[in-house]
């Protein structure tokens, strides 16, 4: 499957976008947790080095994006691209969604979700008042985010259907 | 995110073939030709300047009622000098632009891929390791950004810097060793510098190209012409057509380098790491992308680069396909050097010089990827790349930009020179892969690649193809019959082609001494016993019927011992490519010489109480039987290549082997004392003034 796609285009986001709370306080790591939850869903060979890539992405998040991948004329040929900055930037453009929207409410069980295993109860305690029609909707806008991120379109569809099963299914592991 | 590639079935020894890589060659043959290419653009735009004196001269000979090109000459010989000017302006609008650009674009490149962050110190640790005996030059190892998805190495002016993505990291150990090490044997291999040159200088060169064409448009403005209709002429149209095959051209030869290099240095990242480099591969689509993309793709596939780990020899097969493009890429060069040269004062030695670099770039882009993949596997045929050296050079002859508007109406050295060129370029490719096939049989020893004497020998034959094919074209031109009769005679080539064949034979019994050769063709004794047979079997009958009335013609009996001698040498080919097949080759280029010079000597003793100028005459018959077996084996030994393999076939007792020698030596010699007194006089009036000297003091 292809990782990127190779239209280009004008970089929408920002820094603050990309980074939940400006990359501090208690939305940052939110952030980064949920970030964890998608990338050990989705690409557990990253998560060694998962804090230091988390470093990297706050110190400059616009640059991991723009001017799209680069495109290597003369390079070894093979693909061996992150999908950390790629979870991290769709997990915070959910957090940043405005307020009662559907994927606010998948935000929202997510941390309730976590915070109850954390307690050592039952995840099965949070409700998640989200139905087909919104979770379709909100898939199909994860996944025009991670094209608008420069991802490939089924490459960005299976991240977020990845993303959002992270989100309204953590695994123990998460706790 | 991937998906799962089949695995190819295990190799069992997945190293690198044995010989050059030809990738070096093929880059430099690259820039030459978009420079030359340049220097053109350079003339185009000399010869618009100066049209108004070229119409001056053409009249003024005209007037002058005896038209020839020296008066054309002479008379615009005032302008030589700017002509030149304007053609070294060409090349400088490309080369040095194109050498910035060497250092431009990988610049660029590491800071798209910035913010770069210097690696652990285990990661300059290992890397140092590795290029440890390989180059001297600093590697640094970088992190680029977090988009970047791919490891690439730039050069700098005191070292390379490898940038890797931060993906490497996910990978285990012996994983991103293997990465590491790939990156490093770019380094190694010491073509990154040049993998940029070849970039800069084809994205400089259209603008050199287009330069030409906008000082027509901007002379027409000027003489209030249409510069649609002056662009509509046919010229400029072949020119644009040129210029853009060119450009083709070179832009898939050097994506065909790049894969190649690409199989290269997986194949020692898997020599040194194991199998890791392929579990990376794995990790990567399976995609099979279309042939046209395949064809223009700068790396081959991950499915095709896991095959190549399977099977090197396979993967790095030298192709037809390859062969017509290195070839024509030669010739284009070899064509725009002669017109450069022959428009100097340099024109007698164009042919020279230029036979020199082509054979060179030959010996190098071409010798040295069929050397390889016949070391691979010695018995692999390459009939297919030796028609495409042919086609290619026959190609790269007529569709170079230089022969512009001229190809159909004055080809250089005239029509013959464009089937005898490739002939003989040909026939030195045989020589070569014959050469190849005798030294991957010479046992285990042949892992390593005998540097000095095959370029050597590779050198000599396709400078030495290059010189006799167009020195003989040139004899062509102006009397067919004298070509024929006085073959490899006359040219300055002779003494160089003797040494040349001296120099192959001795690399060729050096190989064949080392050589299994007793599985299909006999032992050394065998093939010295082949020579001395041929040898003497041939002087001895020569002397013994010499008719009285030679005496009187000293210079007949001289050309009928150089052709007994010859014919010796020819006997011990087609005695060889009886018992052997194809690959008796190898062996007759060692063996023929020995038979000819053993005939020669004994003849030159014939008449050694005669000879006033012993020496003069010692170098006579020393000189040109060589040089002629050597035209003869370059005009015939390429159908040699198209003889099945014997070497797996019937085996003839070694007396068999030497009783067919006398007996075809026998023949051939009779046949020559038959039909040499019935050979027309006129023809033999024809000798070389060396010749000439030589006999009247008999």
């Amino acid at each position: 499957m292809k990782v990127f796609s190779r239209r280009r285009t004008t970089f929408e986001f920002t820094a603050a976008q990309l980074c939940a709370g400006g990359g501090t306080g208690m939305d940052w790591k939110t952030q980064v947790e949920l970030g964890r939850a998608v990338v050990r869903q989705f690409s557990p060979d990253e998560l060694q080095d998962f804090d230091e890539i988390v470093v990297e992405y706050r110190r400059d998040p616009v640059r991991a994006f723009e001017d799209g991948p680069v495109r290597v004329p003369v390079g070894m040929g093979i693909d061996l691209a992150l999908v950390t900055p790629y979870a991290l930037a769709l997990v915070s453009l959910l957090m940043n969604a405005g307020a009662g929207s559907a994927a606010t409410k998948a935000i929202e069980a997510a941390v309730a979700k976590a915070a109850a295993l954390r307690r050592g109860r039952g995840s099965d305690e949070v409700t998640i008042e989200l139905d087909d029609a919104e979770e379709r909707l909100l898939l199909e806008r994860i996944t025009e985010q991670g094209v608008a991120l420069g991802l490939d379109r089924a490459f960005a569809r299976a991240l977020a259907e990845s993303v959002l099963g992270a989100l309204l299914a953590p695994s123990e592991d998460e706790a | 995110m991937t998906a799962a590639l089949t695995a190819p079935r295990e190799a069992p020894d997945r190293v690198l073939p044995p010989g050059p890589s030809p990738g070096r060659a093929r880059y430099l043959t690259l820039v030459l030709v978009l420079v030359l290419a340049g220097s053109y653009a350079g003339l185009l735009i000399s010869n618009q300047m100066t049209a108004p004196a070229t119409v001056t001269c053409l009249v003024k000979v005209r007037d002058s009622g005896n038209v020839s090109l020296s008066r054309f000459q002479a008379c615009f010989a005032r302008f030589d000098s700017q002509r030149m000017a304007a053609e070294a302006a060409g090349g400088f609008a490309v080369l040095p632009p194109g050498l910035l650009l060497m250092w431009l674009l990988p610049w660029r490149l590491a800071r798209r891929a910035g913010p770069l962050t210097r690696a652990p110190e285990n990661w300059q640790q290992e890397a140092l390791r590795m290029a440890r005996g390989g180059t001297r030059r600093r590697v640094v190892v970088e992190f680029g950004r977090l988009g970047l998805r791919e490891p690439f190495t730039v050069p700098t002016p005191r070292g390379f810097r490898i940038i890797l993505p931060w993906g490497v990291r996910k990978l285990p150990y012996e994983q991103w060793k293997a990465v590491l090490r790939h990156e490093i044997e770019h380094a190694v291999a010491g073509d990154v510098s040049l993998v940029w040159l070849t970039r800069g200088v084809w994205w400089t060169l259209p603008a050199a190209l287009l330069a030409p064409v906008l000082a027509r448009v901007g002379a027409a403005w000027a003489d209030s012409t249409s510069p649609v209709d002056t662009l509509a002429r046919p010229f400029w149209a072949e020119y644009g057509l040129r210029a853009v095959g060119l450009l083709l051209l070179t832009a898939l030869m050097s994506a065909a380098v790049l894969r190649s290099r690409e199989h290269e240095a997986d194949l020692h990242a898997a020599a040194a790491e194991g199998g890791a480099l392929a579990a990376v591969l794995r990790g990567n689509p399976a995609s099979r992308p279309p042939w046209w993309r395949r064809v223009s793709a700068n790396h081959p596939s991950p499915a095709r680069r896991l095959a190549a780990l399977a099977d090197p020899s396979a993967a790095l097969r030298v192709t037809t396909l390859e062969t017509v493009a290195a070839g024509a890429a030669v010739a284009m060069t070899l064509v725009a050097v002669q017109r450069i040269f022959l428009s100097s004062s340099l024109d007698t030695s164009a042919p020279l010089i230029a036979g020199l670099l082509g054979g060179v770039l030959f010996a190098f882009g071409w010798a040295g990827a069929v050397w390889r993949t016949v070391g691979a596997r010695p018995g692999t045929s390459v009939r297919g790349p030796l028609l495409g050296l042919a086609a290619g050079t026959a190609i790269g002859m007529v569709g170079g930009l230089w022969n512009t508007g001229l190809t159909l109406s004055a080809p250089l050295y005239g029509w013959p020179s464009l089937f005898l060129v490739p002939l003989l370029v040909a026939n030195a490719g045989a020589c070569s892969a014959a050469l190849a096939g005798l030294w991957a049989r010479t046992g285990p020893g042949r892992r390593r690649f005998p540097r000095f004497s095959a370029h050597l020998a590779n050198i000599v034959l396709f400078v030495g193809a290059l010189w006799i094919g167009h020195g003989v074209a040139i004899i062509v031109r102006l009397d067919i019959v004298r070509a024929v009769v006085l073959g490899a005679q006359s040219g300055p080539w002779t003494t160089p082609a003797a040494v040349a064949l001296a120099v192959v034979s001795l690399i060729a019994w050096r190989w064949t001494r080392g050589s299994g050769i007793a599985a299909s063709g006999g032992g050394l004794l065998l093939h010295m016993g082949i020579g001395l047979t041929a040898g003497s079997v041939a002087a001895t009958l020569r002397w013994a019927t010499t008719p009285a009335f030679e005496a009187r013609r000293p210079f007949y009996s001289l050309e009928v011992d150089c052709w007994t001698a010859v014919g010796a040498g020819l006997c011990c080919v087609v005695v060889l490519l009886l018992v052997s097949g194809r690959e008796g080759l190898g062996r007759s280029l060692a063996v023929a010489p020995v038979a000819t010079a053993i005939t020669s000597a004994i003849l030159w003793v014939r008449f050694v109480t005669e000879w006033k100028h012993l020496a003069l005459a010692a170098k006579i018959y020393a000189v040109r039987p060589l040089a002629q077996l050597a035209l003869c084996l370059l005009v015939v030994v390429l159908l040699a290549a198209f003889l099945p393999s014997g070497g797996s076939k019937r085996r003839f007792a070694p007396v068999t082997v030497l009783a067919a020698t006398a007996l075809l030596s026998f023949a051939l010699v009779a046949a020559l004392v038959f039909l040499a007194p019935r050979v027309p006089h006129g023809l033999l009036k024809q000798l070389p003034m060396a010749a000439t000297a030589i006999a009247g003091d008999v």
